[in-house]
């Protein structure tokens, strides 16, 4: 975290009541002439000094490095390793909070010394999906004396990418009868799981003749396997809507993303290759990590696109599909449940 | 130790320490204070032992209207109607009922704002200089609570309740904002506005306690107020003559004179008019021009009475815009000041008559025969017998100075008539005795006298170089009037019976510094106003336009003014006379400025210098290897750079392979630095240096050995 700045002062409860002594104070010494009174004055102003130069000095000279999660999911705490470092060579730092974006529990770091490193994590929750500039880090201190509250802010320029939440339950619904998964088909194919043994043909592969048949019966026996399925999903989200025009629309926009998320993460995690396919990009067939992240940061930043009349046409017509769309007739009903395949 | 604990504990000893001066100044009595901390010790033990029950509010409630009956007691009976002393017993009281309540946090602030009150009026009624030391102490303490509470504070935020884990290592800082603290309240002390001239609760009258009569000075004299007197130590008057002059050997102030006798009582001249101001804000007592001056700080006495030494001419107050004469020449201020007054003083060689004027008429107060016996005309006859008036004194005063004794013991002598008893019973007394008698047996002769009240003598002190007049060297004499001289002073108390001119003993020089010490907090603390602040903002700023005049010298090549004589005016040559090169008392100020203007463009440099770069780091490891005899030409690229670093200076060669390393990553990666890469790249220019410096060394101490050659 590069920059540095200065969040200003805050004047504590504390530090209230001590300006508030110290104001009575000075009435009573104007007011009486007294030296001795002036002389508790002077050594409250002084103290006083001392604290906002110390406090100052406290915030100062550290150096922030954040950690973040290589994935955030909206509505879904996430850890962010922090390491704080006293750069001041000349004395330590105390009781420091250190926050990001000014949200959760901060992380306390009752004493820092000098050129001392210290280590934390601290938990974030950021509600929307989309990118986000990454939160500043905080760090305040009511050091020394609880009078004020100084803080300084590390800003960071990077990004950050928030992914749609994703729910707990199963996907939701599938194209009709259309299986996902590994599904065997009843025909002798390339597959892995057996369907016939019997006698070996000239044009036979030798590698698939079954040994122990052969030896047992004295002839070549030939083992058949059944065909398999593609495992393959298409994810098809049509996001021509057109303008949101409500708050309720436009949840409703963002529970359709995370359930076509889901649906796209939970096939992924199942081996599938996932094409995802919205009304203004399209992602190719893949499986593994990278095809999960490029799914979860296209739906990340998705938006509504204007509305077009024709449906939103998927890929390959043999290919079980997911459909995901807002239906027009209820756009205006904010409690109907989930998508429209 | 839990977190209730710890705040009863420091908010107890904060308690404790806070009304500590109070008995000291007379404000709260000793068993009511001793009371006090009995409670507040008894409450610190059962917070260490974390007691749970603690006194509900009902209960503190019910206290409170006990004590109702004991205030009004103590308003009517102990405190004889004064308020100030049974609102300080109640608020140590409620104070102690407090601790024994602390149950909220509201409850650890309010006992807090009660200490903080107790503190402000212990100071508040202070004047001794050792409350700088409970004020540190309880500042101190006051800190140290405060970092503590909002420790705690923070904690508390964090759900944590009990043992607050491993102490925080703040003892030296605390040390250190106390001190701190300290230090920058002197430049606030002095620079805080004063709107009203600065009080103290002067000598002699504390609110409450036993008064000290500053008696000599008084309106009135009694025949022992000035024995009464100088049982005292304390300071009266402090001078400071200008350099060079020495004081005269028997140094006499005087303060008042006093005309009518009436049993046993001396009772003021009157006032004769209003010194007449010239010179400014200078009065004159007799014309002349002064010989020497002096300065002189006059302790609070209880009196509108200004010591002169009997050689004053001139006198230059800085406060008061008149100054009263009285008939004895004895001068005094319109009103009683409470506070340290400081006074110049221009005297003579010799004493001036103050009071010179035609001779007293028959009916003049200096004649009055009252208190004059039979007994005692009798005895001045004869003592005085004939002669010149002049030798006629001198007689009497040496028959007084002779004949009789000095004593302070009066046990068992009647009132009636002291002087007769003093003259002719028990010959032996005080110096107002010894005085009284010659002032009445000269006026018994027909010769004009009164009685003058004032100091004699002073003791020097070593430590500034002033001397110190206390209420011990309150003394009294005579004046009396001779025909053609005027006043003239004489002294009939015995040398033994003088006050001591000069402190003696191993003791004095602890006094004395003390004293010192004294002076110095009156000077400059319990007395310091708006005068002083004047003086101060008036020494700065001749001090700016001083260094400021430096810099607006008009240039030599300017064009004359033209006033200017047209002849070619003599330009002296520097060591022509009356022309001094710069000296070391004309550059100060430029070496001051200097200093400051180069301390600030440090400070300005440190705080904004960019931070270390790969390249500025490559850029100096190859200017040092330069240094050290490397011809490297422009094209030399980073590795054969690195690679000539190792093979001149092996002991560099893994610092210098981490800075190219580095300075390939910034310049040809695009890669920002890391606060630890730059940490790193530090080290490695640091290691460079000293790598390369170690290895002259090391060249240097061998190449002798290989040159040296036996002696022929």
């Amino acid at each position: 975290m590069a920059r540095t700045v200065p969040e200003g002062i805050r004047i504590t409860q504390v530090g209230l009541w001590y300006v508030l002594l110290a104001l009575v104070t000075a009435v009573a010494a104007t007011n009486t002439g007294n030296n001795a009174l002036y002389m508790v004055l002077a050594v409250m102003l002084g103290a006083l000094l001392v604290s906002g130069v110390t406090s100052r000095a406290n915030v100062r000279g550290l150096a922030v490095e954040l950690d973040p999660p290589h994935e955030v999911f909206a509505n879904t705490p996430f850890s962010v390793g922090l390491r704080l470092h006293n750069t001041g060579r000349l004395a330590g730092r105390w009781l420091l909070l250190v926050s990001l974006g000014r949200q959760g529990q901060p992380l306390l770091v009752p004493y820092l010394p000098r050129r001392g490193r210290s280590r934390g994590q601290l938990e974030l929750l950021l509600g929307a999906r989309g990118r986000h500039p990454f939160p500043a880090a905080h760090v305040t201190s009511l050091f020394p004396f609880g009078l004020f509250q100084k803080g300084v802010r590390f800003r960071n320029a990077s990004e950050l990418v928030v992914y749609p939440e994703l729910f707990g339950a199963a996907p939701p619904r599938r194209d009709g009868a259309s299986p996902i998964g590994h599904q065997t088909t009843r025909r002798a194919g390339w597959g892995h799981d057996l369907h016939a043994l019997r006698t070996f043909r000239r044009g036979d592969d030798p590698r698939s003749i079954h040994w122990k048949q052969t030896a047992r019966t004295g002839e070549l026996v030939f083992m058949e396997r059944e065909a398999e399925r593609s495992r393959r999903l298409a994810v098809v989200f049509d996001n021509g809507v057109g303008d949101l025009p409500d708050e309720a629309a436009r949840q409703r926009f963002e529970r359709l993303v995370s359930e076509a998320a889901t649906a796209a993460v939970d096939a992924l995690a199942r081996g599938y290759e996932v094409q995802l396919v919205t009304r203004d990009r399209t992602l190719p067939f893949a499986a593994g990590a990278r095809q999960r992240v490029a799914v979860l940061e296209a739906l990340a930043l998705i938006g509504p696109v204007a509305r077009r009349p024709e449906p939103l046409a998927g890929g390959d017509p043999r290919v079980p599909e997911l459909r995901v769309a807002m239906e027009p007739r209820k756009l205006a009903a904010p409690a109907a449940t989930g998508g429209a395949a | 130790m839990s977190f209730a604990r710890e705040k009863r504990l420091l908010l107890g000893a904060l308690a404790f320490l806070a009304p500590l001066p109070l008995p000291f100044n007379e404000m709260v009595r000793w068993p009511f204070l001793l009371a006090y901390l009995a409670a507040v010790g008894w409450c610190l033990h059962r917070a260490w032992r974390e007691e749970p029950r603690w006194l509900p509010t009902w209960g503190m409630n019910v206290l409170g209207l006990a004590y109702l009956p004991f205030f009004v007691f103590d308003v009517f009976a102990l405190g004889r109607g004064r308020l100030v002393g049974p609102v300080l017993d109640l608020a140590l009281f409620a104070l102690a009922v407090k601790l024994f309540a602390l149950r909220r946090e509201r409850d650890k602030w309010q006992a807090a704002l009660g200490v903080f009150f107790l503190f402000l009026a212990a100071m508040g009624t202070s004047v001794h200089p050792s409350i700088v030391l409970y004020l540190l102490a309880f500042a101190g303490l006051a800190l140290f609570l405060l970092a503590r509470f909002a420790y705690l504070h923070v904690l508390a935020g964090f759900g944590r309740h009990e043992p607050a884990g491993p102490r925080l290592p703040l003892r030296g800082f605390l040390a250190l904002a106390t001190v701190a603290s300290a230090v920058l309240a002197i430049p606030l002390f002095a620079t805080l506005p004063r709107l009203r001239a600065p009080y103290i609760v002067g000598r002699g009258a504390p609110p409450m306690g036993s008064t000290i009569e500053a008696a000599g000075f008084t309106e009135e004299v009694t025949l022992d107020s000035i024995g009464q007197i100088r049982e005292s130590r304390e300071v009266a008057l402090r001078l400071q003559f200008e350099r060079g002059v020495q004081p005269v050997e028997e140094m006499r102030f005087k303060a008042a004179t006093h005309e009518i006798y009436d049993g046993g009582r001396w009772g003021r001249s009157p006032k004769a008019g209003e010194l007449q101001r010239r010179r400014g804000v200078r009065f004159w007592l007799v014309p002349g021009e002064p010989i020497a001056w002096v300065e002189i700080w006059r302790q609070p006495m209880r009196s509108s009475s200004l010591p002169l030494p009997v050689e004053t001419l001139v006198v230059e107050p800085t406060v008061s815009s008149a100054l009263d004469v009285d008939r004895g020449g004895a001068v005094s201020l319109p009103y009683v000041p409470v506070e340290t007054l400081y006074y110049k003083v221009g005297m003579a060689a010799r004493p001036v008559d103050a009071a010179s004027g035609p001779a007293p008429a028959a009916e003049d107060r200096t004649l009055d025969r009252g208190g004059v016996t039979p007994r005692i005309a009798e005895l001045a006859s004869r003592v005085m017998g004939e002669g010149p008036p002049a030798e006629r004194i001198r007689r009497l005063e040496a028959h007084l100075t002779q004949q009789y004794a000095y004593t302070a013991d009066f046990t068992g002598r009647g009132t009636d008539n002291p002087i007769e008893d003093f003259l002719f019973t028990y010959r032996s007394g005080q110096c107002e005795y010894f005085a009284s008698a010659m002032v009445l047996m000269l006026r018994a002769e027909g010769v004009p006298a009164r009685l003058v009240t004032g100091f004699l003598g002073g003791e020097y002190n070593v430590f500034e170089g002033y001397y110190i007049v206390r209420d011990a060297n309150a003394h009294a004499w005579v004046e009396a009037y001779l025909p053609g001289a005027g006043w003239r002073a004489f002294d009939p108390t015995p040398p033994a019976g003088r006050p001591v001119a000069s402190a003696e003993g191993a003791f004095a020089v602890v006094r004395q510094a003390y004293d010192f010490l004294l002076f110095r907090w009156d000077r400059y603390v319990l007395t310091f106003g708006l005068y002083d602040q004047l003086t101060i903002f008036r020494t700065l700023r001749s001090l700016w336009l001083e260094i400021k005049g430096l810099f607006d010298r008009p240039d030599a090549a300017a064009p004359c003014p033209p006033e200017a004589p047209e002849a070619p005016a003599e330009v002296p040559a520097p060591d022509a006379p009356g022309v001094e090169a710069p000296g070391a008392g004309e550059l100060w100020p430029w070496l001051i400025a200097a200093a400051v203007l180069g301390a600030a463009l440090a400070l300005v440099w440190l705080r904004h210098r960019p931070p270390l770069t790969a390249t500025a780091a490559y850029r100096a490891l190859r200017r040092r290897l330069e240094r050290e005899g490397a011809r490297l030409p422009p094209s030399l690229a980073p590795l054969a750079l690195r690679g000539e670093a190792a093979r001149r200076h092996p002991e560099v060669a893994a610092p210098a392979a981490r800075i190219v390393d580095l300075y390939l990553r910034e310049s040809f990666g695009g890669m920002e630095l890391s606060a630890p890469q730059r940490e790193q790249l530090h080290a490695a220019l640091r290691a460079v240096r000293r790598g390369v410096r170690d290895g002259r060394r090391g060249r240097r101490r061998a190449a002798p050995r290989k040159l040296r050659r036996p002696a022929a």
